[in-house]
């Protein structure tokens, strides 16, 4: 609801705006509506049992859905089955509208192709401020069963509610595949079953719900604002780790989104210990017996000395996976996880370049968790160039750990060494979702993977020669 | 106006019906010339830009889908479009376009109500002006822009009302504070 000295000055400026309805007239008399290609391309249940191409997608570390196929021209459709890590399918629905999302964390995908060799991703995803997945796509590209090139949107859907709370409103629907049936009712079918994404209502979400941002500054005078502490939850958690407080009553505000009405709440501030208070607040509401953690949206480490320390990173990280490309995926072992502080993560003056852009050059992903904080399916990258980068506490950290030591880690750790894997590369040219432009825009610098004459991105469709 | 409304004005217009296109247009091209200008601080140029956005969603109408995305789609034709211009004009090669944001002089603006209203911008931080471009100009709501800047919403909305209460003070000619953001 906007007042009215808002409305006024609204309307004020408005009135400056040129009107260019006659010169658009003029334009869109001349203009045939463009048939939608779109149309050839849209999946349906029905259209998965008369395709024939079949790939696997292992989702690593998230739930997965959906997918397009998206070739230049009129492509064949390709038969996709999604799988997550669970082992559940799900159907695929069209994913061509997203819109270019920012990539602020990425998680890695695996999938086999139909000689069943895998093949490794890097899929990209956006949280919003409770931490939750809201939407995400990631190009894969295979050869079907025609030794055709082929090129597929998979979407990663937002995370759904868990629990169903009055007043909710349906925003987006996942349904299982394994729900599908061959025939005809395949689309009746999976909608019976369809999980939802919701949209609760202001006067049913808890606390934290309604207030996932906090602006404090934790150094300085207490409440007072500084813009590097935007703290933010992650992952609506509860944090068992020793605090003290900091300061109470402290008063949070947030928009109801229906009505757009301001809301307020107050809370007490805790820091945590072993947790830089730069990096994480607890915010422990009314009544409530459990801190949340909220995470400084801006916070960012000025050594690798500052990244250990800040989240205690040594004794709170967790290590998934190793994907070495071309050779696959590995677990991370304890013997694994100690050769990466001491090869990598050792010099603790190393400062962070601050780059804005990633290294480049040959890589080796491992995938990383800080749970304790919300942080999860993030990546830390391993160049050949010496240079490790990773997204683990917010905001991309890079330090020039040096070659010899990457090698080392490599060749120590799993007998390896660039040279024996596939090459990553962090630029690509790439056609970005049908939003317009003459030409359409067709330039992002997004990681990419190359095998062959396969190239995978997130959100890439060129096929170099 | 909503989504939802949008949603139904483009069905019409993919069958042919023009007064759709008039009325979204009558609705949207004012918050689509703000953000335009927003990004490229070229009146010239976001009028430029206005015109061909909506020339592109006639175009590109069979496209939709009424997926009560409207206004993001239209805000991303005509960012898309911008980059396109900026790009011709070889002025970015990145897709992330670093917003030029107008001063009062920079509006083309047609009555001495607009000037003012306009100069009221000036007292406020880029940061605010952003938002309050983005919000009252540009008519997203706080989500929106929380998205659109990549800030929290709480941070939005704790700019926003710090903004409109400068705006104010300056309109009832009060002094303005310093921003200690």
């Amino acid at each position: 609801m906007k007042t009215k000295f808002e409305k006024a000055f609204r309307e004020s400026a408005y009135a400056g705006v040129p009107d260019k309805w006659d010169a658009i007239q003029e334009k869109v008399r001349s203009v045939v509506p463009e048939e939608t290609a779109k149309k050839v391309v849209r999946f349906s249940a029905r259209s998965l049992a008369t395709v024939a191409a079949s790939v696997t997608i292992i989702l690593v570390a998230v739930s997965v859905a959906v997918g397009v196929g998206t070739r230049k021209n009129t492509p064949p459709k390709a038969e996709i089955t999604v799988t997550d890590e669970n082992g559940v399918s799900y159907t695929l629905t069209d994913a061509s509208g997203f819109d270019p999302v920012t990539v602020p964390e990425t998680t890695v995908i695996s999938y086999k192709d139909d000689e069943g060799v895998v093949h490794t991703t890097v899929a990209t995803i956006t949280r919003n401020a409770q931490g939750q997945r809201e939407e995400a796509s990631v190009v894969v590209t295979f050869k079907d069963a025609e030794g055709n090139m082929q090129t597929t949107v998979v979407a990663i859907p937002a995370e759904p509610s868990t629990t169903a709370r009055n007043g909710e409103t349906s925003t987006t629907k996942l349904s299982s595949a394994d729900s599908v049936p061959e025939a005809a009712d395949a689309s009746a079918a999976a909608s019976t079953r369809a999980e939802t994404l919701r949209e609760v209502d202001w006067s049913n979400r808890t606390m934290p719900e309604k207030f996932p941002a906090v602006q404090f500054d934790p150094t300085g005078i207490p409440g007072g604002l500084a813009k590097e502490y935007d703290f933010a939850l992650r992952g609506n958690e509860y944090i068992s780790r020793p605090a003290t407080l900091l300061y109470t009553n402290y008063t949070l505000y947030n928009t109801n989104p229906r009505t757009d009405k301001e809301e307020t709440a107050t809370a007490d501030i805790y820091v945590f210990q072993n947790f830089s208070r730069k990096l994480a607040v607890g915010v422990k509401f009314p009544g409530e017996e459990k801190i949340h953690p909220y995470v400084n949206v801006h916070y960012t480490a000025q050594t690798l000395g500052d990244f250990l320390n800040d989240a205690d990173v040594k004794n709170t990280v967790h290590f998934g996976n190793i994907h070495l490309f071309k050779d696959g995926t590995f677990p991370v072992n304890a013997q694994n996880k100690a050769d990466v502080f001491k090869y990598l993560l050792s010099d603790i003056s190393i400062k962070n370049t601050n780059a804005t852009d990633r290294p480049s050059g040959a890589k080796v992903t491992l995938s990383v968790d800080l749970a304790e904080l919300g942080k999860r399916g993030k990546v830390m990258e391993v160049y050949e160039s010496g240079y490790v980068h990773t997204n683990l506490l917010g905001y991309g950290c890079t330090f020039n750990v040096g070659k010899e030591n990457v090698a080392a880690f490599l060749k120590n750790s799993y007998n390896v060494t660039f040279d024996d894997l596939a090459k990553v590369g962090t630029t690509l040219q790439t056609t970005l979702p049908d939003c317009g432009g003459d030409p359409p825009v067709t330039t992002v610098s997004q990681p990419y993977f190359v095998e062959g004459t396969t190239v995978t991105t997130t959100q890439a469709q060129t096929i170099p020669e | 106006m909503t989504d939802h409304q949008i949603d139904l004005w483009m069905k019409q217009i993919v069958s042919g019906d023009t007064a759709a296109l008039e009325t979204l247009y009558r609705q949207m091209h004012q918050p689509i010339y703000f953000y335009v200008l927003r990004l490229t601080g070229d009146p010239c140029a976001a009028e430029d830009v206005m015109q061909e956005t909506f020339v592109t969603v006639m175009r590109k109408a069979s496209a939709y889908r009424a997926e009560g995305k409207g206004k993001a789609w239209l805000f991303t034709i005509a960012r898309n479009l911008t980059l396109d211009l900026l790009r011709r004009q070889s002025r970015t090669d990145s897709f992330d376009v670093l917003p030029v944001l107008p001063t009062a002089e920079d509006f083309t603006v047609r009555s001495d109500a607009g000037i003012a209203a306009l100069q009221m911008l000036d007292v406020l931080t880029p940061k605010e002006k952003n938002i309050v471009l983005l919000r009252l100009l540009c008519d997203m709501t706080l989500t929106q822009v929380a998205k659109e800047l990549d800030v929290p919403r709480g941070t939005v909305f704790w700019l926003y009302n710090n903004a409109v209460k400068k705006m104010r003070n300056q309109f009832a000619g009060g002094e303005t504070h310093e921003n200690e953001i």
